[in-house]
């Protein structure tokens, strides 16, 4: 640059020196002198003039075009390169000029691709953030189901509990009745037996009471035998009452018929008339009687016959009695030894029952405890929630800020 | 029995719900009836035959004759009258009695009755053979015309 400078004031001043020399020869003498003053000064102003013209053309040349790509490269285009093939300091600085283009786009590329990277990530992270968010509050929302679930099965544990308590308790009533009901069915049995010997003393006597009636019904038979005979008797007696009556009649007839001398024959007559009349009067009366015992017999009989059916069907009955009382006895024994089995099985029941009371009271605290664990970690996914929400948030603001990044850097065009 | 001397021994028996009384003087024994053979054809009043001693009595029912229809308790007898109808007897139940009464004292007869009596506070109807016998006669009779005038009219069935 400097040479070229020198070279260029050389050629300039070589210039005026030729040009004062043309003038000098082209100009007439005479004028010279005037001439000489005058046109030495305008032809060097002339030559300084176009010199000072060309010169700067010459080396500014290269700047406007540096400057022109600057201006590019300020409104963003990096893809525009200077050319400027000389050797001088403008080239070099056209060259570094390059360098730096190249090495600007080389940044502005890599900003922009790591920009769209953080934007990617970001987006993302975001979307990420979005379905961990998303997928929190599914849990958060199962973990407070569970939550509910684990406090209404600690409630229907607490729930069972009380019942299972209470069925402790009922089998321990039943044990105790069962008890009682053994005892009862053993006096039952004890009573039943008894009964079953009373029975057949019943029966005994009874009988015996039968065979009496019996002797009794034999020993009527014959009072109505007796009076049977008695009133055969009395109804001879009646016919001759009846005759001695007639006998009687007639003689007091045929003493009417005397007359006068038949007088003490018809007393006599008379009396024998009158006591014919009260025998037959007293034979009648024992015909009554007999006639009374007769029947009175016949109903005793009756009444005997029907005692002593009533009897056989008593000893019957009795004997019924009996067999059932011994049935009686039979099914008491068996209900003794179910009410044994039933009280053994409600021993086992009991115990049963207790322990599964014990084991429900450790359902109940691992029920209770879940529900707390559950509880923790629905407040723990909340919590995870509200983090997610702000991670979201952090990826959205970063995706927002790449993207301010990527329109900062779009701006060049490489 | 107030006026001793005109008082006679009646037989005093019942018939229904009636007591009569008869002069015993007109039977000659009461018996006992054994075996009593009933007429054929007879009219109702003729009771049967009886055989007494040997003898055969036809006995007219006096429940017959007075219209009544076996009303009168206690055993039949037999009240033979005396002769001249010895053969002749009555038949009534019960036991006849004997007794004393004023025949004389009587009311006056009507139908078959003699007449009526009261006496000791209780009324007699007193009868004597003599209106019995005739009103038995006149149903006989009427029996035996009804026979011939049937024999005459009415073919018996047994010829055919």
């Amino acid at each position: 640059m400097q040479l070229k400078l020198a070279l260029a004031f050389l050629l300039v001043a070589a210039s005026s020196i030729v040009a004062n020399l043309l003038v000098n020869f082209l100009i007439p003498a005479r004028d010279y002198a005037v001439f000489n003053m005058v046109g030495v000064v305008c032809t060097d102003t002339l030559i300084g003039l176009a010199a000072a013209y060309f010169l700067s053309r010459y080396f500014t040349r290269h700047l406007k075009t540096l400057a022109s790509a600057s201006q590019v490269i300020a409104e963003g285009d990096l893809s525009r390169r200077v050319r400027v093939e000389s050797d001088d300091e403008v080239g070099d600085l056209s060259r570094a000029f390059n360098a730096m283009l190249e090495n600007l786009i080389k940044v502005v590329r890599e900003v922009s691709a790591t920009a769209r990277t953080i934007f990617d990530s970001a987006q993302a992270l975001s979307a990420t953030a979005e379905e961990m968010n998303a997928s929190t509050q599914e849990i958060s929302s199962t973990v407070q189901n569970i939550a509910q679930g684990a406090e209404t099965q600690a409630s229907m544990v607490s729930k069972t509990s009380e019942i299972t308590r209470n069925l402790a308790k009922s089998i321990g009533e039943i044990a105790t009745k069962a008890r009682l009901v053994n005892e009862q069915a053993t006096d039952s049995g004890y009573k039943a037996k008894q009964g079953g010997e009373f029975a057949t003393l019943a029966m005994e006597k009874i009988s015996e009471v039968a065979e009496r009636i019996q002797g009794a019904r034999n020993a009527v038979e014959g009072f109505r035998t007796r009076a049977l005979e008695i009133n055969k008797i009395v109804e001879f007696i009646t016919s001759i009452a009846q005759q001695t009556h007639l006998l009687a009649l007639n003689a007091a007839i045929e003493a009417a018929r005397a007359g006068e001398q038949g007088r003490g024959f018809a007393v006599v007559a008379e009396e024998v008339g009158k006591l014919a009349e009260n025998a037959k009067g007293f034979a009648d009366q024992i015909s009554e009687l007999a006639g009374r015992i007769n029947s009175e017999s016949a109903n005793v009989i009756g009444s005997m016959t029907e005692s002593t059916r009533a009897a056989r069907e008593g000893r019957e009955v009795v004997l019924e009695a009996n067999r059932t009382l011994e049935d009686i006895v039979k099914s008491v024994l068996s209900t003794v030894e179910r009410v044994q089995e039933i009280s053994a099985l409600t021993q086992g029941q009991t115990k049963g029952a207790e322990e599964l009371v014990r084991a429900i009271e450790e359902i109940s605290k691992i029920a209770e405890d879940n529900a707390a664990g559950t509880q923790e970690a629905s407040a723990a996914t909340q919590q995870q929630t509200a983090a997610m929400q702000e991670l979201s948030a952090s990826a959205q603001a970063m995706a927002r800020t790449s993207d301010t990044l990527k329109e900062l850097v779009s701006v060049f065009r490489v | 029995m107030s006026n001793q001397g005109a008082s006679e021994v009646t037989l005093e028996f019942t018939l229904g719900r009636e007591r009569y009384a008869m002069p015993a003087s007109a039977v000659q024994e009461v018996t006992e009836i054994i075996a009593l053979q009933r007429v054929p054809k007879a009219p109702p009043v003729i009771a049967g035959l009886v055989d007494v001693r040997g003898r055969v009595i036809t006995l007219l029912d006096l429940e017959r004759v007075f219209g009544l229809e076996h009303e009168t308790e206690g055993a039949p007898v037999a009240l033979i009258l005396a002769p001249p109808d010895a053969h002749l007897g009555l038949l009534v139940h019960g036991q006849p009695q004997v007794g004393r009464l004023d025949l004389s004292a009587a009311g006056a007869a009507e139908g078959l009755i003699d007449g009526v009596l009261l006496a000791s506070d209780k009324l007699y109807n007193i009868v004597s053979p003599r209106r019995i016998l005739a009103f038995c006669e006149k149903q006989v009779l009427e029996v035996f015309r009804r026979a011939a005038v049937d024999d005459r009219t009415i073919p018996t069935g047994r010829q055919a």
